[in-house]
């Protein structure tokens, strides 16, 4: 009698291999891009969506601090190259603090416990959203020499808001994104 | 600047906005951003230059309006205005004389930037066309379902949570396939080589010394 032989196929799941993070990146980035190039603003402010999507880039891929930082330097180069700021290049300085920053609290322990854990994203964005945005304002009005009225006045609640409203952005988003990435770095 | 190198272009860009940042004449800025203008028609950009500038105008205008209740004079308000503008526009002048594949060659091969934070630069710029038309068929699929934006500007940017989602979450599953790709075709290899022609050429230096000469210029007249 014939021996018959079983052939096994086994599939594996595509996970994109060490270049996924580029990937990812520069299409969450695309969006961000587009994002802000569509979103209606509400008196002026329109929340910046290239942040939400760096943040959110971040909060999956959990890069080290230089390439949070490099994710940050290209994120603020697009933001120079789509600007409508008073200062466009204000954003390579706002940008790299702001993805240090996320990157910085992705890794804390602190946010790994309990009900922080679950807001995590939304304390990312907000607290990176607030140090980008702090640190434009204030490069702009150094180097602009915007009156300190416009600056405590104008400016500064703007940031404030665009926090809010990218905070609740990068919440939102942050769940259905890491389920479909399949990080099982938080379940 | 279409025969200019792209990395020439680039620090003819940010020499620009240098001088921007240290001039404070409006009638100055002004020409200058005359200039860029005429360099843009002349390049045949006119008409994506006509749509960004309206915009630039309108919050440039609305900014130079909010200094003059305090104390700043007119004609410094005037100047800030037109800074702004004539540093975006010579952004739009950068893209609209150099083509991204020659932009990132340059970064990488002359600049010494990683290439894939070059190309993270230029992928991310190459995807807004596709993005943009995915966006404009997520919205026409909402108005064939009887979706009306409203005119309230909050309840229409909250509808926007409705568009993000399935790009984002569209955006991950072509990652995976975007990532085999570019790992299929060696983009980790150490040996680079672009087909682009990048070098510097007589012309290059030849408006490097003039870029230096006009900032020596800009530096003495502040």
């Amino acid at each position: 009698m014939e021996e018959q032989k079983r052939e096994t196929f086994v599939t594996v799941a595509a996970v994109g291999g060490r270049y996924r993070w580029v990937a990812v990146t520069s299409l969450f980035l695309a969006i961000g891009m587009i994002l802000r190039l569509v979103s209606p603003s509400i008196a002026g402010i329109s929340p910046n969506w290239l942040i939400s999507m760096y943040c959110l880039s971040i909060l999956i891929l959990r890069p080290g601090l230089a390439q949070a930082a490099g994710i940050g330097l290209v994120a603020g180069a697009l933001c120079v190259a789509t600007s409508k700021a008073i200062f466009p290049y204000a954003n390579f300085g706002s940008e790299l603090a702001g993805a240090l920053v996320c990157a910085m609290m992705v890794k804390n322990p602190l946010l790994e416990i309990g009900f922080l854990k679950k807001i995590r994203p939304l304390l990312c964005g907000l607290v990176s959203t607030l140090v980008s945005g702090f640190t434009f304002v204030t490069l702009t009005k150094l180097v602009m020499a915007v009156p300190m009225p416009v600056y405590l006045y104008g400016m500064l609640p703007v940031v404030l808001t665009v926090g809010l409203v990218n905070c609740i952005v990068t919440q939102l988003l942050y769940f259905p994104a890491q389920r479909l990435f399949g990080n099982t770095g938080l379940k | 600047m279409k025969t200019l190198a792209p990395l020439c272009n680039l620090i003819l860009t940010v020499m620009v906005s240098i001088w921007t940042v240290l001039v404070w004449d409006p009638v100055l800025l002004a020409a200058m951003l005359a200039i860029e203008i005429i360099l843009i028609i002349y390049a045949g950009q006119a008409r994506k230059l006509g749509k960004a500038l309206l915009g630039l105008t309108l919050v440039a205008a609305f900014f130079a309006a909010i200094q003059l209740p305090f104390d700043v004079s007119l004609p410094t308000a005037i100047a800030s205005g037109l800074k702004m503008v004539v540093m975006t526009v010579a952004f739009i002048l950068l893209f609209a004389t150099t083509r991204l594949p020659s932009l990132t060659a340059a970064l990488v091969s002359q600049a010494r930037i990683p290439y894939e934070y070059a190309f993270l630069f230029t992928s991310a710029l190459r995807f807004v066309p596709d993005f943009l038309s995915e966006s404009q068929a997520v919205r026409e699929a909402q108005t064939c379902r009887g979706y009306v934006p409203s005119r309230n500007p909050l309840k229409r940017l909250m509808s926007y949570a409705a568009l993000v989602e399935p790009m984002v979450l569209r955006a991950i599953t072509r990652s995976e396939t975007m990532a085999m790709s570019l790992e299929l075709r060696g983009f980790g290899s150490l040996q680079r080589t672009f087909t682009q022609q990048i070098a510097f050429r007589g012309q290059d230096y030849l408006v490097l010394i003039l870029l230096a000469g006009i900032t020596v210029m800009v530096i003495l007249y502040r």
